[in-house]
């Protein structure tokens, strides 16, 4: 209870959101989160090797949003995702790639998955990434755009390929209609859009609709903020209070030594 | 489509996700070596695991002996073992006892739909831990960056039943000790002096010497004078002890420890881990290993697990092969890291699987009694609001508090031997209790998942049928409940539980050789075998630093730079870190944090 004043002191102006990427492999999931993080912020940095999780700030009229966002490092693979993954997660971006037609069917079963296992008021975002290789694109990008290429991150699953633009015509590559997907979308209640990691196409847009449609005072009121780091975010019931940072009072100890 | 890696060649497969396995694995994967890591069980964590409550259900179904013993030629490996390792498992709804009425039914019990829906708000643990504020598992998380994963909270309380339906308060500090209302000043006066004494380097003091293997109630008594009651708090509330016979240096330098990790985080020695506790640990360590580029595959059994021979030198494909059912693939691996579940019989090297003390389930071996269950009420209280420590809570004559108690989220109930006035020979050991509610996200609102745990010093073939868990720790589940509630004036009957289990657990004496490399009769090099927790004395609080220290153990082992051959010798002369130094502190400030 040491902690209780400074875990429920209203210092955190923004509020922490966590996000969990789900959907097949080479789809671009690493791609769309590292072109939402370093568009914002730095263009051309190179990815980290073995990020846990990213983070950036979303900011709104009203409101400033921190995402945290957790890749989900190849363990979906085997179906061996852990349930830590999924708690308290407040968005998911569930991707599919839209020259790929199963990738859809893979990111309906991820959307079963998130409703069976994540929070019931989780905000989900469905992500029809590479759209760049559907549509024609201006001479000038395509110049010096290399096909959209997977961050050589650690999380990104190895061997993933990105697809290539080929020698077809961009729409002929187009598995996924747009208004198929739009479709499964609204009858599942999910946010929708087409990105390009590569262009950026829709990229912002899809994290900044998440950040609109996120129950912000519920989560101040009624979860945690963050996986405990900062203790009690907000009360849950009665219970709440008790939380501590593991890392943050240690320093406290003079002694913390007993061997 | 069956699902192909795209590496078959790992520098180490470590077999199972227990916390200690999956620590070592972080370590592996920190290191820069390319780990695969397996596990039979569809989830993380294997003994140490934090379930659903369905998942619990369909684990004590797996590990029932009644369900089809034809089928049991089916059985992996694993699982034979499991079904040794835990004996006697038996669950129920008592709740909802009246609804399913299926008399004599042998068919496994049908989880309510009440509690199927809110099945995934359940994390229950099979290995309930409380994890001291200081020590090799703080440390770890904290250097590993895994506490940035998982939450924490400090047990709140510690109570000891003295009998008659009162449980009272342990002192968890000095100014605690000052405060209580009970104890006579001469008491007191006695008590600081022990704890002073118990805080210091006491190992080569004289009240010690020659007193190491006393009993340490003797020795509160004589050495210190000691009332019996305040003897026993000590000895089995503070020291952790569970038998009046246990020795007085162990018992001093685990007290040590536990007092000195008070007031770290705050008023308490332990920290509980939210959902569950070490299998959420182990998930947080496991998911460090992902990032860093590891592999996981849950859920498949192993087709084989075998040594490649080749006449001299190392095999081209690494040591070891590995196939799985639906792996097409057969994946190697240079080194082996498992427990013994896992192990093939001629990997063993003279454990041998079928030695008389395995082919009979825990037959001589030591025993954990644990008990589970699902309770909608608190246990404590605090005795005002805000919280203070001081009071005892459980006297109902406490009447000048007019507001009603708050309940606490996470406690520890202890029962000293005998208080039940259970004289059996076998059971000459204390029981705890602990409870954790909401606050430690183990069960929904209201709720409360109470661990019940004994240990039985020895168990030989003749007696070992007369064990019954349940027996064993029924009553004092039932006492539990019983407690006075401030908040209800009614007497009515306590309500029975939503959901209870209870089963034995073989502690597995740890390897009586250790395959380490440097053994020149060992005949496998490259296999590391996760001992089992030898913390036979205290398995609640001393299980999660033992993880982390056989997994430094193991790791060590592995990284010996001298190891030649198919040992993953670092490049350097010197050894690794365990755990390198985190890349970059959290700035707080910037808009993009990597960690």
């Amino acid at each position: 209870m040491a902690d209780a004043n400074d875990a429920s002191g209203s210092a955190d102006k923004h509020v922490q959101v966590k996000l969990v990427l789900l959907g097949e492999a080479a789809v671009g999931k690493s791609s769309v989160v590292m072109r939402f993080v370093n568009n914002e912020f730095q263009a051309n940095k190179e990815p980290t090797i073995g990020a846990a999780f990213l983070t950036q700030k979303c900011r709104l009229e009203d409101r400033v949003l921190r995402y945290e966002i957790w890749d989900t490092a190849g363990q979906e693979r085997f179906h061996s995702l852990a349930p830590m993954y999924y708690r308290n997660a407040q968005a998911a971006v569930v991707v599919y790639d839209v020259t790929k037609a199963a990738s859809l069917e893979k990111a309906k079963s991820w959307v079963k998955e998130l409703q069976r296992q994540a929070n019931p008021n989780i905000v989900i975002a469905l992500a029809g990434n590479k759209v760049d290789l559907v549509t024609p694109a201006p001479a000038a990008e395509t110049s010096f755009a290399e096909s959209e290429d997977e961050p050589d991150d650690a999380t990104a699953t190895p061997g993933e390929i990105s697809a290539s633009a080929g020698s077809h015509g961009p729409e002929s590559l187009r598995q996924v209609p747009k208004d198929e997907a739009q479709a499964y979308a609204t009858e599942a209640g999910l946010l929708f859009f087409e990105t390009s990691a590569k262009t950026g196409e829709g990229v912002v847009e899809i994290f900044t609709e998440i950040a609109k449609k996120i129950p912000i005072e519920y989560i101040l009121s009624s979860t945690r903020g963050a996986a405990g780091r900062n203790g009690a975010g907000g009360a849950r019931g009665t219970a709440a209070g008790g939380d501590v940072n593991l890392d943050g009072a240690g320093k406290k100890a003079g002694d913390a030594c007993n061997c | 489509m069956p699902d192909h890696l795209d590496e078959v060649h790992y520098d180490a497969v470590v077999v199972g996700t227990d916390l200690a396995s999956s620590i070592l694995a972080a370590a592996l994967s920190k290191a820069g070596k390319k780990v695969l890591h397996l596990d039979e069980n569809e989830y993380y964590g294997g003994d140490s695991a934090s379930l659903a409550l369905e998942e619990v259900v369909r684990w004590a179904n797996d590990r029932q002996n009644t369900a089809s013993t034809s089928g049991a030629r089916d059985l992996s490996r694993y699982l034979r073992r499991q079904r040794r390792k835990f004996t006697s498992v038996s669950y129920a709804f008592p709740r909802y006892s009246h609804s399913l009425d299926s008399p004599g039914s042998s068919s496994p019990l049908v989880l309510p739909s009440e509690l199927q829906r809110a099945s995934r708000q359940y994390s229950i643990s099979l290995s309930p831990t409380l994890l001291p504020s200081t020590g090799p598992l703080i440390d770890t998380l904290i250097k590993s960056g895994v506490s940035r994963y998982g939450g924490f909270r400090l047990l709140e309380g510690v109570s000891v039943y003295t009998g008659d339906g009162v449980i009272k308060r342990v002192p968890s500090s000095k100014e605690d000790v000052f405060k209580d209302k009970e104890m006579s000043l001469l008491d007191k006066r006695k008590l600081m002096k022990f704890l002073m004494f118990a805080t210091g380097d006491f190992e080569s003091k004289p009240e010690v010497q020659g007193n190491e293997d006393t009993p340490l109630l003797s020795f509160l008594q004589n050495t210190f004078s000691l009332s019996s009651d305040v003897s026993f708090a000590i000895a089995f509330a503070i020291a952790h002890c569970t038998s009046p016979q246990d020795a007085t240096l162990p018992a001093l330098q685990r007290m040590r420890h536990y007092l000195r990790s008070s007031g770290r985080y705050g008023n308490s020695p332990f920290l509980i881990g939210h959902y569950g506790g070490p299998g959420e640990i182990a998930q947080g360590f496991c998911r460090v290993t992902a990032v860093r580029g590891g592999t996981y595959i849950l859920g498949r059994r192993f087709r084989s697990l075998k040594r490649n021979t080749t006449s001299e030198g190392a095999p081209a494909h690494g040591a070891f092969s590995i196939e799985l059912e639906d792996i097409p693939d057969t994946l190697h691996a240079d080194v082996l890291i498992t427990t013994r579940d896992y192990l093939p019989p001629d990997m063993l090297d003279g454990a041998d699987d079928n030695s008389p003390s395995n082919r009979s389930p825990a037959a001589g071996k030591k025993l954990l009694a644990r008990g589970i269950a699902v309770i909608d009420h608190p246990i404590q209280y605090a005795a005002v609001i805000p919280p203070t420590p001081d009071a005892d809570q459980s006297s109902p004559s406490s009447e000048e508090s007019t507001k009603t108690p708050q309940p606490l989220d996470t406690t520890l109930v202890v029962f000293p031997p005998g208080c039940l006035g259970d004289t059996r020979p076998l059971f000459e050991s204390s029981v705890t209790a602990l409870i954790t509610g909401e606050g430690a996200f183990s069960c929904p609102r209201g709720q409360y998942v109470v661990y019940l745990c004994a240990t039985i010093p020895s168990a030989s073939e003749e007696t070992l049928p007369t064990l019954n868990p349940e027996s064993l720790l029924k009553p004092y589940l039932d006492t539990l409940v019983a407690l006075p509630r401030p908040d209800s004036s009614s007497s009515s009957a306590p309500s029975p539980p939503l959901f209870q289990m209870f089963y034995l657990q073989r502690l597995d004496e740890p390897a009586a050789t250790t395959l380490t490399p440097t053994e020149s009769s060992n005949p496998h090099p490259s296999i590391h075998v996760i001992s089992p927790d030898p913390s036979f004395t205290s398995p609640l609080t001393e299980t999660s630093d033992w993880a982390a220290t056989e997994a430094e153990r193991v790791f060590r082992n592995i990284m010996r730079p001298e190891g030649a051959g198919t040992e993953l010798a670092n490049e350097e002369d010197e050894p690794l870190d365990f755990w390198p130094p985190l890349e970059e502190e959290e700035g707080g400030s910037e808009d993009v944090e990597e960690w």
